[in-house]
């Protein structure tokens, strides 16, 4: 008769490899080598795949979206509160009850840092979010799912720069996660020269590194985006081009992508940038008067035959129902996390917003538990909970 | 039950295996050949096979392991995924003894898709429990000093509520 004790460690690994990450934090200290082994970064590494929304052989199928919004707390006399939740959208088989996506929302609270509340959500990649106060110049590593996170010290920038953007990816030539900070000299007799630097959570330091483009505005929030190894910023250069920056995280190299064409010139027109089948997707809604309803959908074929080349195609033209305004980004390849207006005010006083879940075949709206949304103020990306320490390579058993 | 061959086809080739407790059975060869382990062997030995021993597989779990094999024989069309969604569902669930049996025979006989099936069910079965039920129901002794098993407690605290 078998128990469990006659299993060889290989099946035993794959059992744990298995379990959600709650359970994996609990069973720790249930002994040595399982502690060892759930902090082993392989191990990590293979349940971060396993678990990936991405993943074939996933695990669990549900996607989850990470939203950061801001929402006025009306019991506490209009302060302005940012809310962090994941969503996790479950049994999405069926059309969802009274028209509602069936989700789950998991609140999370900001690690507590001076000047904290006002910390801007940037980007995420396996779990691992960038936050960043670009006044401050503060930038920190956070792992919501397992609680921890990591202040960026030693910029290469610490006093006397503007930071004008923050991007964050995985360079998997190195295996290694890589923040980056584009900043603008303070001191107008340097003209407009940007400059960069570089993070690496290897090593835990900056460096600075090359960028020949001279960058004028970074918008960021929904203009931003990391994907498949790059970070993308809508920027506006030194004399207000539109187009897109992008950030290599192997080859640590700056590119500048036009937009499509007739959008070149539009100035200050809502655009999103999102991730749609691993491609990079730009929403534009042509100017008109009153609320736009049609959004053109366009996606970014980039191809590398030894040069790098980047064309746009347009994918579709979303014809919006009345109310919805903005994309905000993917769940899965048809489903898309939109805000929708109410231009009436609540008790409050403001204009709020509804996050609805809009899909692009059949074109049905259902809505999703959170309302009271700041207009513009929600962003969110699809997010899987990691294991992946902010805190570097050191053993914590070896602290013990 | 001692021996298992398939009626609806019978042009199919049929090997024969053996299990530690020296029972024989027929299998159709695609059956058997889910395991890389009797592939591997049955390439080894070619046609002159007479039957394959399998020392570590007892005879009412190879029987079990070998079910599971003639119901993954053939590849799954669209239309039969959920039908075999809900076959595999009732297949893992065994007793605790009889799924470690089949868990072993399967890692021995090494057939990837029935690992990844009974080791998902094993961590379904354990995944909402505590540090002391997981020892108690695995017999699993705590080699951690109570200072140690404390200090970790202590850093994922919010894990334990």
């Amino acid at each position: 008769m078998a128990v469990f004790c006659d299993l060889p460690e290989e099946v035993v690994t794959e059992i744990l490899l298995r379990l959600p990450l709650e359970s994996l934090i609990r069973f720790k200290c249930v002994k040595r080598s399982w502690y060892a082994l759930i902090s082993d970064p392989a191990f990590v590494a293979k349940h971060l795949r396993l678990h990936h929304c991405n993943n074939y052989n996933k695990v669990s199928s549900s996607p989850s979206l990470f939203v950061r919004y801001l929402r006025v707390n009306s019991l506490l006399r209009r302060e302005i509160v940012q809310e962090f939740s994941i969503l996790n959208l479950v049994n999405d088989d069926d059309n969802g009850e009274n028209g509602r996506v069936n989700s789950v929302v998991e609140n999370f609270e900001l690690p507590v840092i001076p000047g904290g509340k006002s910390l801007r959500l940037v980007s995420q990649c396996d779990g691992i979010i960038l936050l960043a106060h670009l006044e401050a110049n503060i930038a920190l590593l956070w792992n919501p799912a397992i609680r921890e996170f990591k202040v960026l010290q030693n910029s290469c920038f610490p006093d006397g720069f503007v930071i004008l953007g923050v991007g964050f990816g995985y360079d998997c030539r190195a295996n290694d996660y890589k923040a980056v900070r584009i900043v603008s000299s303070v001191n107008p007799n340097d003209g407009n020269h940007s400059r960069a630097e570089v993070y690496t959570l290897g090593t835990d330091s900056w460096r600075e590194i090359k960028l020949h483009i001279k960058v004028g505005f970074i918008p960021g929030d929904r203009r931003e985006v990391y994907c498949k190894g790059a970070y993308y910023w809508w920027i506006q250069n030194h004399i207000r081009t539109n187009m897109i920056l992008s950030f290599d995280m192997c080859d640590e190299e700056f590119h500048e992508i036009t937009v499509p064409v007739n959008v070149e010139m539009a100035e200050g027109m809502p655009s999103t940038l999102a991730v749609w089948n691993d491609s990079l997707a730009l929403f534009i809604s042509p100017l008109q008067r009153g609320v736009s309803k049609l959004i053109d959908m366009w996606v970014m074929d980039d191809c590398f035959g030894g040069v790098k080349r980047f064309s746009w195609t347009k994918h579709l033209v979303i014809e919006t129902p009345s109310g919805i305004s903005i994309p905000v980004a993917f769940w899965s390849s048809d489903e898309l996390l939109m805000a929708k207006t109410y231009w009436k005010s609540d008790q409050t006083g403001f204009h709020t917003e509804m996050l609805v879940s809009y899909n692009l075949h059949t074109q049905k709206v259902r809505n999703l538990p959170i309302c009271g949304v700041l207009p513009g103020s929600a962003i969110a990306f699809s997010f899987v909970k990691s294991l992946i320490s902010v805190k570097g390579g050191t053993n914590p058993l070896q602290r013990l | 039950m001692a021996s298992s061959t398939s009626g609806s086809s019978s042009s199919s080739k049929v090997v024969k295996i053996r299990s530690s407790d020296n029972e024989n059975f027929e299998v159709e060869e695609a059956a058997a050949a889910r395991s890389e382990t009797i592939k591997k062997l049955l390439e080894d030995v070619g046609d002159d096979a007479d039957v394959i021993p399998l020392p570590n597989v007892d005879a009412k779990t190879l029987v079990k392991v070998m079910e599971w094999c003639k119901k993954h024989m053939d590849d799954v069309d669209e239309l039969n995924k959920e039908e075999m969604k809900t076959w595999d569902a009732e297949f893992v669930d065994m007793d605790q003894s009889c799924l470690y049996n089949v868990l072993l025979a399967a890692n021995f006989l090494n057939i990837k898709e029935l690992l990844d099936q009974l080791t998902q069910k094993v961590a379904d079965m354990i995944k909402g429990k505590s540090p002391e039920e997981i020892r108690a129901t695995f017999n699993i002794k705590n080699d951690f000093t109570p200072e140690e098993e404390a200090e970790i407690r202590k850093q994922n605290a919010w894990a334990f509520e």
